[in-house]
C-alpha cells in the first residue's frame, strides 16, 4: 500500500509525462530553484545533459535580470535555439522552468504548457521558498 | 570586465562601508541621477576652501551635516550604477557546488512529500456514476420499475434515429487555409 505523498508524487510524475507526450519533439521538463537545484524532472530517452547542470539554469537566472536593465523591461521567458535543440526557459521564481525540445518542436506549444503547470507549482514554490 | 569589478566593489564598500549608508534607497523618494550634484554647492563648502580660510570656523560647523548630505548622495550614486551595470561577468559567480546541490535535492523532495501527505490524493477518492450516493448498494437491489426501463429505451431509440438522420450539405472547403503573407 503505497502512502499518499508517494500516490500523489506518482499522480503528478504521471502528468507531466502525460505533458511530454502532448507536446511532439519535447524531451525534458526539469523545474529547479534560481541556483538550478532539481526539484522535478521528467524527461524522454533522450541525452540532453547540459540542461541538468546547475550552472545552465543560474546563468538563464542572471541573464534573465541583467536583461531586464537593458530597457526593454522586466524579463520572463528567453528560448534559446541550437542546431539540434530549443530551450525554454520561465522565469516563475523562486521556480525555474526549463523546456527542452527538438529544433522543430512547436514553441508555441511549449509556451502554452505555463498556464496548465500552474496550479501543479504551488507545492513546489512553498517548499523552495520555505529555505 | 574582472579588472573593473574588484575596484568597483571596493568602491562601494569603502563609501557606504565606512558612511554607515545602508538604508534602501530607492524608498527615500530621492532618485539620483548622472546629472545629480556629489556636492551641492562646489564653491562655498568644498573642503578645500574650508581648509584655508580659518575665519569661518563656525560656519564649518554648520556645514557638518550638509557633508553627510552630499556624502549620502554620492553613496546612492555609487549604490544606484552597482544596481543598473550590466554585470556579464556575475554569471560565473553563482555556481552551485555539487554537495549544496545534492543537500538542497533531498530538502525540496523531503518538503514536498511533506506537503503531499497532508493532500488527499485524486486516485484515493471514489470514482463511479454513483459516488454521490451515501449507500448505493441499498438503491442497487432495489427493482426497477418496468415503465421507466421502457420509456429509456423509447428515449435512446429514438436518439439513434436522430443521430441517423443526421445530413451535411458542405458548400464551401472544409479545410481552409490561414492566409498567412
Amino acid at each position: 500500500m503505497d502512502t499518499p505523498s508517494l500516490v500523489m508524487s506518482k499522480d503528478i510524475n504521471s502528468y507531466f509525462e502525460g505533458l511530454l507526450k502532448k507536446v511532439h519533439g519535447l524531451y525534458i521538463i526539469q523545474i529547479t530553484d534560481r541556483d538550478g537545484a532539481p526539484v522535478m524532472r521528467v524527461s524522454q530517452d533522450k541525452n540532453v545533459d547540459f540542461t541538468l547542470t546547475p550552472s545552465f539554469i543560474s546563468t538563464f537566472t542572471t541573464a534573465s535580470d541583467q536583461a531586464g536593465k537593458l530597457g526593454l523591461g522586466r524579463n520572463k521567458t528567453i528560448i534559446s535555439m541550437y542546431s539540434n535543440y530549443q530551450v525554454v526557459q520561465m522565469n516563475k521564481l523562486p521556480l525555474i522552468l526549463t523546456f527542452v525540445g527538438s529544433e522543430n518542436c512547436n514553441t508555441g506549444h511549449i509556451l502554452a504548457l505555463e498556464h496548465q503547470l500552474d496550479a501543479y507549482l504551488e507545492d513546489m514554490r512553498l517548499a523552495v521558498s520555505e529555505s | 570586465m574582472e579588472y573593473f569589478r574588484p575596484i568597483w566593489s571596493c568602491m562601494s564598500s569603502l563609501f557606504c562601508g565606512c558612511l554607515h549608508c545602508n538604508d534602501d534607497l530607492t524608498n527615500q523618494g530621492y532618485d539620483p541621477s548622472e546629472r545629480t550634484h556629489l556636492l551641492s554647492d562646489t564653491v562655498n563648502n568644498s573642503p578645500a576652501l574650508r581648509r584655508t580660510n580659518s575665519e569661518n570656523i563656525s560656519s564649518d560647523c554648520q556645514s557638518v551635516p550638509k557633508k553627510d548630505d552630499q556624502q549620502n548622495a554620492l553613496c546612492r550614486l555609487v549604490q544606484n550604477t552597482a544596481i543598473n551595470m550590466i554585470d556579464v561577468g556575475a554569471m560565473d559567480s553563482h555556481n552551485l557546488e555539487h554537495q549544496e546541490c545534492d543537500v538542497r535535492i533531498k530538502l525540496y523532495s523531503h518538503r514536498l512529500q511533506q506537503q503531499w501527505s497532508n493532500i488527499q490524493s485524486p486516485s484515493k477518492r471514489v470514482k463511479g456514476i454513483l459516488k454521490d450516493i451515501p449507500k448505493p448498494d441499498v438503491y442497487l437491489t432495489l427493482s426497477v420499475n418496468p415503465e421507466d426501463i421502457n420509456q429509456m429505451t423509447a428515449a435512446i431509440e429514438r436518439v439513434h434515429r436522430a443521430l441517423a438522420n443526421i445530413k451535411i450539405d458542405h458548400k464551401e472547403a472544409i479545410v481552409v487555409p490561414f492566409r498567412i503573407p
